[in-house]
């Protein structure tokens, strides 16, 4: 079994006579991102969360054109929507599995952790197909952490994250005791 | 002197002094108050200024030097002890005795009375005359200094030559000492014992057993040994890999989704 490479040639074409950058068949623009924090300090939770959620599914998208997501392997996956996530710029992607629950990690990641997560929500849902739901469970310097799940149970991780409870100790009592 | 010239005098001597113990005292007193019957003119003449008068001293006679060398030989072997006696004895330190004085039975009138009845006739008027005080200091003044009384100076040195030669008696401190003082005890003098004597000797260094040793032994035993520091003495276990440590129980994850769709299925069920 060959492991799944992602090919990004020609993926994104600057052309300079027009001023134009394209993506995957589809016009994109080079923001800087501190002009992005300084929208999502001033702008409302709900159009930080259009915003990410814009962003990601114009990278899960492109991911799909790449692969078969019904029979996609884990491996190829997230191989194509990380190679994706990594042209737009957003930083490292991985998966993790915690049990049965599906966590995103994102390294390097110059966006704020409230736009990650309806970011990975939409490039998930774009590659996959399927509607789903996150939460952020961690946020350092390096790395964040995203919860992918529905959206009743992604709901009962954030009430308990926010009571104080730790999100290792929230996705267990997720588990109810099923492994 | 020979030895034996030493034994033979120094056994006349003892010979002396027995026979002079064994005379009865009651006697020799007759014989001295007889001997001294012509000198008791004075006592007759007893008064006032007599008793106050300071009593005349006896004569300064001295005896010739007594040079007497006793060689004293231990029975132990090597210990040879010679003891040289030189003394210079005069007769008025004899004479001074108070104890012979007291010592000896005071003699009665009635023995007087037989020599020279004319000074015991004195005597009792004396003693009738004069208050008790007065009798008193008089006796006193005769006790200290019987200068009326003279006495055989002879047997005295031969006495004190006995007792040196026999050690009957040691000499005694000298009276009416003042009382010691109170505070703190001199220190005791420092004696030095012949280890010969006393068969306590100091050891000597046991010699090394090899000779790498002898240099370090000889320097320990000048230097006290310096004090350690502990350290401490570790014993570990040794242990061998093996492969038959580990005992699974079951699998820690059965979940494992072929693909991304059937993962996401399962976080989706949570």
């Amino acid at each position: 079994m060959t492991a799944p490479s992602f090919d990004p040639t020609h993926a994104v074409r600057f052309d300079l006579p027009r001023g134009s950058v394209r993506a995957g068949g589809e016009g994109v623009l080079l923001v800087p991102t501190a002009a992005l924090d300084d929208l999502v300090l001033s702008a409302p939770a709900e159009a930080i969360e259009a915003l990410g959620r814009a962003l990601g599914a114009a990278i899960g998208r492109r991911a799909a054109a790449r692969m078969n997501p019904s029979t996609a392997a884990i491996e190829a996956f997230v191989t194509h929507l990380a190679g994706e996530a990594a042209i737009a710029g957003v930083g490292a992607l991985s998966v993790e599995r915690w049990g049965r629950a599906l966590v995103v990690v994102v390294e390097d990641s110059p966006l704020v952790g409230t736009l990650l997560s309806p970011l990975v929500a939409a490039a998930v849902e774009a590659a996959s197909g399927r509607p789903v739901a996150c939460t952020l469970l961690s946020r350092d310097e390096r790395s964040a952490r995203i919860l992918v799940g529905s959206e009743r149970g992604v709901g009962r991780v954030r009430e308990w994250v926010a009571a104080g409870v730790p999100w290792g100790e929230a996705i267990a009592r997720l588990h109810g005791g099923v492994t | 002197m020979s030895q034996a010239e030493k034994v033979g005098r120094l056994e006349a001597l003892l010979a002396r002094v027995r026979a002079r113990s064994a005379e009865p005292r009651r006697a020799r007193a007759t014989e001295s108050a007889a001997a001294a019957a012509p000198a008791a003119e004075p006592v007759t003449m007893l008064d006032e200024d007599v008793l106050d008068a300071p009593t005349r001293p006896p004569p300064q006679m001295t005896e010739a030097d007594i040079v007497l060398e006793v060689d004293v030989q231990e029975t132990s072997q090597e210990t040879v002890i010679g003891v040289t006696v030189e003394e210079a004895v005069t007769v008025e330190v004899s004479l001074e005795s108070r104890e012979r004085l007291v010592a000896a039975e005071p003699v009665g009138l009635e023995a007087l009375g037989d020599s020279s009845p004319e000074a015991a006739t004195e005597i009792r008027g004396v003693e009738q005359e004069s208050p008790p005080e007065v009798l008193a200091d008089v006796e006193e003044v005769v006790e200290d200094a019987p200068a009326s009384s003279r006495r055989p100076v002879a047997p005295e040195p031969e006495e004190q030559i006995a007792e040196i030669a026999f050690g009957a008696q040691e000499p005694q401190p000298p009276r009416h000492t003042p009382p010691p003082e109170s505070g703190r005890l001199p220190a005791a003098p420092v004696v030095e014992f012949d280890g010969d004597v006393t068969g306590v000797r100091e050891a000597t260094p046991i010699a090394p057993h090899r000779a790498e040793e002898l240099e370090p032994t000889a320097v320990s035993a000048l230097a006290p040994e310096p004090v350690r520091e502990l350290t401490p003495d570790v014993t570990r276990a040794r242990l061998t890999a093996s492969e038959d440590v580990v005992d699974v129980v079951g699998e820690a994850q059965r979940f494992a989704p072929p693909t991304f769709a059937a993962l996401l299925d399962a976080s989706l069920s949570l």
